[in-house]
């Protein structure tokens, strides 16, 4: 369970990934691919308006996490255009057994984040106080799979799917290469966004059921939050001791989304003109609610190295 | 994505908190996964959402039959969930000084308690005080091969959502809704907005 594009939570206001070209995504996700046959699958259905360019951009943000993630999980989901917001989806949430999908969470645990995370959340009984459904937790049907359940109903991907989402193509620019209108929002950027919480980064407060990363909300070290939309709430794996990034609590956006501190992806609030790729803390909170970070084989790495190799000696002998 | 008052945010909750106590009983189907334990939760949510929906109904009783007008509020907020656009506030306080929030400015106007009384009537009418107070999460019901129906949960994330609050001296209740909206609070919203453009344009 190794991070594949940085080594720490990346909070930097400079993107961690600095405009990966398509091309470079391509890579990773054929990289990851090889890294693992169990590689999270994406099968993603376009609707009418999204165009040709959308759509590879889509593909390659989608190709993006089977490269990142390593479970056995095939998400479906319906791309569509939109007349007003910005980014928006729509998804199943499955109430499952608390202390069942606990289990299996912790069972599921292999990354150094998740067992910093599973040791700062009790055995047994649900450690939000305020969950007024303590018995039950909401899961998507992407997360309950990564760690071992069956048993869910699965949409056909043809006429239903695990999620749709939605842009406003109207406002978005679909594609970083070329001409890149300042005052619109980056395709890349929205889509990672909604594909988190598509595939379980949504919180559910305020609300009676908690999801799993409602575990890792704290409004102070060792006191955590599912409270109303003003509670200044930030999500922390080591029991509310590090924050990793502040939630939204302006009023207005979704609470289970980051505050604007930082440009981030999964930020309520986008921020036009900006290429923003920083998917760190994202790929922490996915890791820790039962995702498992791909790791690369030893070919893999030999292949990489390979690579490099050959890059180094064609960029000598072009300097020589 | 909601800017509820104190007083709905407590009323809210503890209905909330009332109808999943008493709802919700454990599917513990002992635990080794599968369709069993999850038919099991299944149930208890949808039993769970019907008294829910019961419960947000009781609380129509809450409002105040009787109270002076300059004690009846209402304040109608239009916001996406990403800072596509700012959002726009029609704020109409009991004082009958109105104002329009929109595009950075704040332009008032006057709406008089006969208006505001007009606009509860019209309320009662579409039922607002019946309504659940959010609608980012919704049931769904899906037919299985085997004939059987599952019910379960859809959720949606940064939707747009708008908030329609009417505030009755101490109590407040908020409907708040997005894409999925319920109509006739929704063309009643528009209305009002329009209203107030014009109202606060004219000056």
């Amino acid at each position: 369970m190794q991070r594949l594009t940085d080594s720490s939570p990346c909070d930097c206001a400079t993107p961690c990934w600095r405009k990966p070209l398509p091309a470079l995504v391509t890579a990773a996700a054929a990289l990851g691919a090889s890294f693992s046959a169990n590689a999270l699958t994406i099968v993603p259905t376009f609707g009418a308006g999204v165009g040709a360019t959308a759509q590879a951009t889509i593909n390659d943000v989608v190709a993006g996490y089977s490269a990142l993630f390593d479970d056995p999980v095939t998400v479906t989901i319906k791309f569509e255009n939109m007349t007003g917001g910005l980014g928006q989806s729509s998804t199943y949430f499955y109430p499952i057994d608390y202390a069942d999908f606990m289990a299996r969470l912790r069972a599921d645990a292999t990354s150094a984040a998740d067992s910093t995370a599973m040791s700062s959340v009790p055995t047994g009984t649900n450690p939000v106080a305020s969950a007024t459904d303590p018995t039950h937790i909401d899961v998507t049907r992407a997360q309950a799979v990564a760690v071992g359940l069956g048993g869910l109903f699965t949409p056909d991907g043809v006429t239903d799917w695990d999620s749709v989402i939605s842009f406003n193509f109207g406002i978005i620019n679909p594609t970083r290469t070329g001409t890149v209108d300042p005052a619109k929002y980056d395709l890349q950027s929205i889509a990672q966004h909604e594909i988190n919480e598509v595939l379980g980064t949504v919180s559910n407060v305020p609300g009676s059921t908690i999801r799993p990363i409602d575990l890792f909300r704290y409004s102070a070290p060792g006191v955590r939050s599912f409270a109303a939309a003003t509670d200044a709430a930030y999500l922390s794996i080591d029991g509310g001791v590090t924050n990793l990034a502040g939630y939204n609590h302006s009023g207005s956006g979704d609470t289970g989304d980051f505050d604007s501190a930082l440009v981030r992806v999964q930020n309520a609030f986008g921020t036009p003109g900006a290429s923003t790729v920083q998917l760190g803390v994202e790929i922490t909170a996915l890791d820790v609610v039962g995702f498992t970070q791909a790791v690369p084989e030893p070919g893999a790495y030999l292949l990489m190295l390979a690579g490099l190799g050959v890059v180094g000696g064609l960029a000598r002998r072009r300097s020589a | 994505m909601r800017v509820p008052g104190a007083a709905e945010r407590n009323t809210d909750a503890a209905s909330r908190a009332d109808a999943d106590r008493r709802a919700v009983r454990p599917g513990r189907a002992a635990g080794r996964l599968a369709s069993h334990a999850v038919l099991v939760a299944f149930s208890s949510w949808c039993l769970a959402a019907g008294d829910a929906a019961q419960q947000d109904q009781a609380m129509t009783a809450a409002a105040p039959s009787r109270f002076r007008a300059d004690e009846l509020g209402l304040r109608l907020s239009r916001q996406n969930g990403n800072a596509a656009y700012a959002p726009r506030v029609v704020s109409l306080p009991g004082t009958g000084d109105a104002t329009l929030e929109a595009d950075g400015r704040k332009l008032p106007f006057r709406f008089e308690s006969r208006d505001r009384v007009a606009l509860l009537n019209e309320l009662y009418r579409i039922r607002f005080f019946d309504l659940p107070t959010q609608y980012s999460t919704r049931p769904s019901a899906r037919l299985s091969d085997d004939g059987s129906v599952d019910t379960i949960r859809r959720q949606l994330s940064d939707a747009n959502v708008n908030s329609v609050c009417v505030s009755i001296a101490a109590f407040e209740r908020c409907v708040h809704y997005g894409s999925e909206a319920p109509l006739e609070l929704d063309r009643l919203a528009q209305r009002v907005f329009a209203q107030a453009e014009v109202l606060a344009g004219g000056r």
